[in-house]
């Protein structure tokens, strides 16, 4: 099963979360401003490697390790905490509902920024595809190994309630904090 | 300048080259006298020396053909004798040449008849052991080896982590260690490889494999001798790519990271073979990929043995069938591609089949499959075999792990039939094919959690026995993913929970192999 993992971790991808505007926030970014790129580290050579030499069970030497430069550390980005997606009341004003999302970076040192925003819900429920339809209310979109559907919102804090189905699992998806049920 | 005609030397043996035929001499330029005796003409060219002709040097060009398919023929022209390598290569050094690819071992026009070129202990004159391997190339790993549960406790593999989910499992037999990469947070998501020594319940230190603030995602591992290939998902460009990298067996990476894909949108969920080439290793690539919107297409990409891209991605599915999670096996003379899609009706699954250099695609075939998830694909006995489970209408899994038998390309050759016994749900599952048979992992809700159960099946999966618990001591386990390991021994890498924390971990535990009636004790 090579693609149990990814399918079943699910970094189902947050794609949005229920309306318009959040799924663009979802899948192409958001103006949540990130620092310039403090460095650029090994991104991708197109230069060809070197033809290895055969490994120890051909009796010679290990091919060599390659010395990644690496990226400096950076601090991670304070989340923008609208709201509660996994809380009731949320925070939001009435008619709306709270979706967690993601911005992503712009360089390849640079980290990701979560938090959480008010937005317009849609319709679409556990399994629902959300390409035509956002999501409604406790749920997201994200790309789950069958399309990118609407699952349901769930949370890794300690003491946190199931709120999935029985044999359904909350499995964590690419927005720091959150789950959907899969 | 001399005028030289053309003197055709073949060769009678490898050795001694012979002169067989002497063509006229071309002379355009009247009457003339380059030489008078051999020593005039001079050339540093053993392989086509020149001699003195009615006083012009003419060359004598050494022939060199053993009509032998399975050699190259050539001439050493610093000593002007006939060279004939052999096509492919004993990369194990067990005196047994790996085939042509496209070609079972031992056929006539294989040039190879060593089953395994990874492994010195596997060759046609090998003695079957309980060892992961098909020891005498009979097309059986094992013969009649029964998998037996570890006792020992699970061991947590992201525990540094503040969760953990699998990505990929392998085995080098050349470090006798494991491979596993897996996806642990630690301030982000990173890729993260640690190797596992079997039977010492002890992890080497996780490897952050990119090095990047941004988060990365495991995704699957191959490999068996001294280097591991790895591909993931990477958001250090803005969007989720495709990259690769090669790893020693400690997990150090070989050289920078390969992007892969380059496109808008995302690229996810990476599928990787390694593949034995006629005298070097490959790898091939896939993933699903949003580039031209509309649902996108699994795109693929040829990887070289030094970790080089050949070419550029390739689409390997049409546009409009919204593909996803896709899969590949290597088959005996193809490459099974597996990838769920869109159907009109909820979803199912799509094959086809391509050709070693990711061309030459079948017609895309729709497969029996209702509502599939977590597909996946492995050859076994000349076959590919698929499993999945259901997706029910009301979004939860079905009840059993269900599967078909397909050939090489795409006929059905054993109808969807269910693998397990039904039960409230099951989900996910891993297929390890030993040739007559196949080792069936997969979770399966009793008492309100999940937990691992294996099972054996026979090639056109009927059930060989009862289901056996593999995870009896763990809160709760799910997610098999099986590898070959040492001494028979059959590597579980799976997600659990520890005690009552909602957030999953990654942990590894093993089936042992008892040996059967037919079947040596590993040494």
């Amino acid at each position: 099963m090579r693609r149990a993992g990814l399918a079943i971790a699910c970094w189902a991808v947050a794609l949005g979360c229920g309306g318009k505007a959040e799924l663009d926030v979802g899948r192409r970014g958001s103006s949540v401003p990130t620092p310039p790129p403090v460095a650029r580290p090994d991104a991708g050579s197109t230069e060809p490697n070197p033809r290895p030499e055969p490994g120890p069970d051909r009796g010679e030497p290990e091919p060599p390790p390659f010395e990644d430069p690496g990226c400096p550390p950076v601090s991670t980005l304070p989340d923008i905490e609208d709201c509660d997606p996994l809380a009731v009341p949320s925070g939001c004003p009435l008619g709306e509902s709270c979706f967690p999302f993601v911005s992503y970076p712009t360089g390849p040192c640079e980290v990701e920024r979560f938090g959480t925003v008010c937005g317009l819900a849609g319709t679409g429920t556990q399994g629902d595809s959300c390409i035509s339809e956002p999501c409604a209310g406790d749920h997201i979109c994200v790309s789950t190994g069958r399309g990118t559907q609407c699952v349901r919102l769930c949370g890794f804090a300690s003491g946190a309630p199931n709120v999935c189905s029985p044999g359904l699992l909350c499995l964590p998806i690419d927005i720091e904090g959150f789950g959907g049920c899969l | 300048m001399p005028t030289c005609g053309w003197l055709i030397i073949a060769c009678g043996s490898r050795a001694e080259p012979q002169l067989v035929t002497l063509p006229d001499t071309l002379d355009v330029s009247g009457p003339r006298v380059e030489c008078l005796v051999d020593e005039d003409c001079e050339t540093s060219d053993l392989c086509a020396p020149l001699h003195c002709q009615s006083s012009v040097c003419v060359a004598e060009l050494v022939e060199c053909r053993d009509d032998d398919p399975c050699t190259e023929d050539g001439c050493n022209s610093a000593t002007g004798r006939c060279v004939f390598e052999p096509v492919t290569v004993d990369e194990d050094g067990d005196g047994s040449r790996r085939p042509l690819p496209g070609f079972l071992p031992g056929d006539p026009a294989a040039c190879g008849d060593d089953c395994n070129d990874s492994s010195a202990r596997a060759s046609p004159l090998g003695v079957e052991r309980c060892d992961g391997l098909d020891n005498d190339c009979d097309g059986v790993v094992d013969n009649g080896a029964l998998f037996a549960p570890s006792e020992a406790q699970a061991l947590l593999l992201s525990g540094a982590g503040d969760q953990g989910t699998p990505g990929g499992l392998t085995f080098s037999d050349a470090a006798g260690s494991y491979g596993a990469v897996f996806t642990q947070r630690i301030g982000a998501s990173q890729n993260t490889f640690t190797s596992i020594q079997p039977h010492q319940g002890a992890a080497g230190g996780p490897i952050k494999v990119a090095e990047v603030n941004s988060d990365t995602f495991a995704g699957p591992v191959v490999g068996r001798g001294s280097v591991f290939a790895t591909a993931w998902e990477d958001r250090r460009d803005q969007d989720y790519e495709i990259y690769f990298n090669r790893l020693n067996t400690r997990g150090e990476k070989l050289g920078p990271d390969l992007r892969v894909s380059t496109a808008p949108g995302f690229s996810l969920r990476p599928t990787l073979l390694e593949l034995e080439t006629a005298r070097s290793q490959a790898y091939r690539l896939a993933w699903e990929d949003e580039r031209e919107g509309g649902g996108g297409r699994i795109y693929g990409q040829l990887i070289d043995g030094d970790g080089n891209k050949v070419g550029d991605n390739v689409a390997l599915t049409p546009l409009g069938l919204d593909p996803s999670s896709p899969a590949l096996a290597l088959g005996t003379a193809r490459i099974g591609l597996l990838y769920n899609q869109a159907e009109l009706e909820g979803r199912g699954l799509g094959f086809r089949s391509l050709d070693f250099d990711l061309a030459n695609p079948t017609d895309s075939v729709r497969l029996s499959a209702r509502n599939p998830d977590a597909a996946s694909i492995v050859a076994n006995a000349g076959r590919f075999v698929v499993a999945w489970h259901v997706v029910e209408s009301n979004s939860r899994p079905g009840a059993q792990i269900w599967g078909s038998v397909i050939s090489e390309t795409g006929e059905e050759l054993v109808a969807a039939k269910g693998l397990t016994e039904p039960a409230e749900f099951a989900r996910y599952h891993s297929l390890v094919p030993l040739g007559d048979r196949l080792i069936l992992l997969w979770s399966e809700w009793r008492e309100g959690r999940f937990e691992i159960y294996a099972r054996e099946l026979t090639p056109d999966l009927d059930p060989l026995g009862a289901a056996r618990l593999v995870t009896p001591s763990s809160a709760e386990a799910y997610a098999p993913l099986a590898a070959f390991g040492p001494q028979g021994e059959i590597g579980v890498m799976f997600t659990g929970r520890l005690d009552s924390s909602p957030k999953p971990h990654v942990f590894f535990t093993s089936l042992s192999c008892e040996a059967g009636a037919d079947l040596s004790l590993p040494r």
